[in-house]
């Protein structure tokens, strides 16, 4: 590999300073609007909880000295939620902007979700596994209300809601509020330990067929 | 070339009505980004597959940054190689531009300087790519507004490059129009300064011009031009009848309307330059 000249290489690194800085316009701008239109879109419940002042500011922030590594432009929310780690103190900014990223992160997972089996008798866990782009998220806050209620809760610190979010085989993104039971079961199937009990699954193994929180074993 | 004829820029804004139509007759090939489909799954993927069965594919990335101070980045080209074997795809290119300093990825094509020795190094730098690729590399040439001192005129950079690499140009006629308007050039010098054989397709889109602005901007958000179809007749007089690709990214119209621009611009640029031969 040719090493590039030494003025070439100052010239490319003093183009982009000045871009990255403000100076070289239109592209400093561009560059700014390409970030802010990732964060706005992707993330609007984040964008619209930390305010557009102080998102204007982290895309300043983020343009001027973060170091993205992803070359894709799709990937500008994760470059976006790596830049923002550590930075946020606003509990409900954090889980806003963690959730809003797993929704992205889900719907353009690699993994195939299997149709649902026609027949839907699956009596125990053996017969199903979990939907392959199942993820969880604990947040301090039930993700259905307000922001003024979710900083409320957030701040009196109870027990975390956990959800799952996942997509189904039709594509479509799901965020499913879990219950300890659901919990528990979906704990079970992923460290594939015996059933805790003998209790009867046969329900909750339908609904979660049901939902396509699981999917049958063999397909 | 293993396409011909009328090229649409593929866009998710319309994919999915697109592959769910039988092949179109006023459609020839698609052009992909692969940055926007590659590593991903889901719909987009199913969607994809579907369009791929029934067009051709070219593919156009945007963050290959062929012209930063670096070795090209190895796991992004791994996965842009997968892609296109995936998909059969010969032809790929990206852009004569900057997109990565020292830092990291910026999100933008930055103009590159343009002197002899920068060309000799990006020269060197797509044999690289080629050569990991098995490919030839087809570049485009940017729109740029800034123009720094004592450059190498950008025909003439683009030239020695092909002449050093054997790479491709994708001849972008808007780019070449919205240069010329910004920085007070003759787009007819430019695209009679590069060689005959170097063009592999053309690239047309829209452009956006504001009476209280200098410059006109290259948004892909407008339809395109009649100026810029009648320079891309010209160009089609030169370089020949090849490929021609419409890209809209902005204010994106309903794909009938968008696949009767299609067929105008391709009209306007391959009929004119018969009248003109």
């Amino acid at each position: 590999m040719t090493f590039c000249p030494l003025d070439v290489h100052s010239s490319i690194e003093r183009r982009c300073a000045a871009a990255r800085d403000g100076r070289l316009q239109p592209y400093s701008d561009m560059m700014r609007a390409n970030v802010l239109d990732v964060v706005t879109s992707m993330f609007p419940r984040f964008a619209a909880r930390r305010g557009q002042e102080a998102v204007a500011r982290d895309v300043d922030e983020f343009v001027r000295n973060f170091g993205a590594t992803r070359a894709q432009f799709m990937h500008i929310s994760t470059e976006f939620v790596r830049f923002s780690e550590g930075r946020f103190d606003d509990p409900v900014e954090r889980t806003l902007l963690e959730y809003e990223w797993m929704l992205f992160a889900v719907e353009i997972s690699e993994s195939h979700v299997a149709s649902p089996p026609v027949d839907r008798t699956a009596k125990s866990l053996a017969d199903i596994r979990l939907n392959p782009t199942l993820q969880l998220i604990a947040v301090p806050f039930d993700l259905e209300v307000t922001e003024a209620v979710a900083e409320r809760m957030a701040c009196e610190g109870g027990s975390p809601f956990i959800y799952a979010v996942y997509r189904t085989h039709d594509h479509v993104v799901v965020t499913q509020s879990l219950s300890e039971i659901d919990v528990g079961v979906l704990r079970e199937m992923a460290d594939e330990t015996s059933p805790t009990g003998c209790d009867d699954r046969t329900a909750w193994i339908s609904d979660a067929l049901q939902l396509g929180l699981a999917v049958a074993h063999h397909t | 070339m293993n396409v011909r004829g009328r090229g649409l820029g593929l866009r998710r804004e319309f994919a999915s009505e697109l592959s769910a139509q039988p092949k179109r007759e006023d459609v020839d090939f698609l052009e992909v980004v692969p940055d926007n489909w590659m590593g991903i799954g889901g719909e987009s993927v199913d969607t994809l597959d579907a369009l791929a069965a029934k067009y051709p594919f070219v593919a156009h990335s945007l963050s290959l940054s062929i012209g930063d101070a670096y070795p090209f980045d190895q796991d992004y080209l791994s996965s842009v190689r997968d892609f296109l074997d995936r998909y059969n795809i010969a032809v790929y290119g990206d852009h004569f531009c900057i997109s990565r300093d020292s830092r990291g990825y910026l999100y933008e094509l930055i103009p590159l300087p343009r002197s002899s020795r920068s060309a000799a190094f990006i020269a060197d730098k797509i044999n690289a790519v080629q050569d990991f690729l098995s490919r030839q590399l087809v570049l485009e040439n940017i729109s740029y507004y800034y123009e720094g001192d004592d450059q190498m005129p950008e025909a003439e950079f683009i030239a020695s490059i092909i002449a050093h690499s054997g790479c491709g140009l994708l001849l972008d006629v808007n780019n070449v129009y919205v240069n010329s308007r910004n920085h007070g050039l003759d787009p007819l010098v430019f695209l009679n300064t590069l060689p005959r054989d170097a063009v592999a397709y053309y690239h047309v889109a829209g452009h956006l011009e504001q009476s209280d602005q200098d410059r006109i901007l290259d948004t892909h958000g407008a339809p395109v031009d009649p100026r810029v179809m009648e320079l891309g007749a010209y160009a089609v007089n030169r370089f020949g009848d090849l490929p021609i690709v419409l890209e809209r990214d902005n204010n994106v119209p309903p794909l009938e309307e968008l696949c009767n621009e299609l067929s105008l611009v391709h009209g306007a640029m391959t009929v004119r330059a018969e009248a003109a031969a």
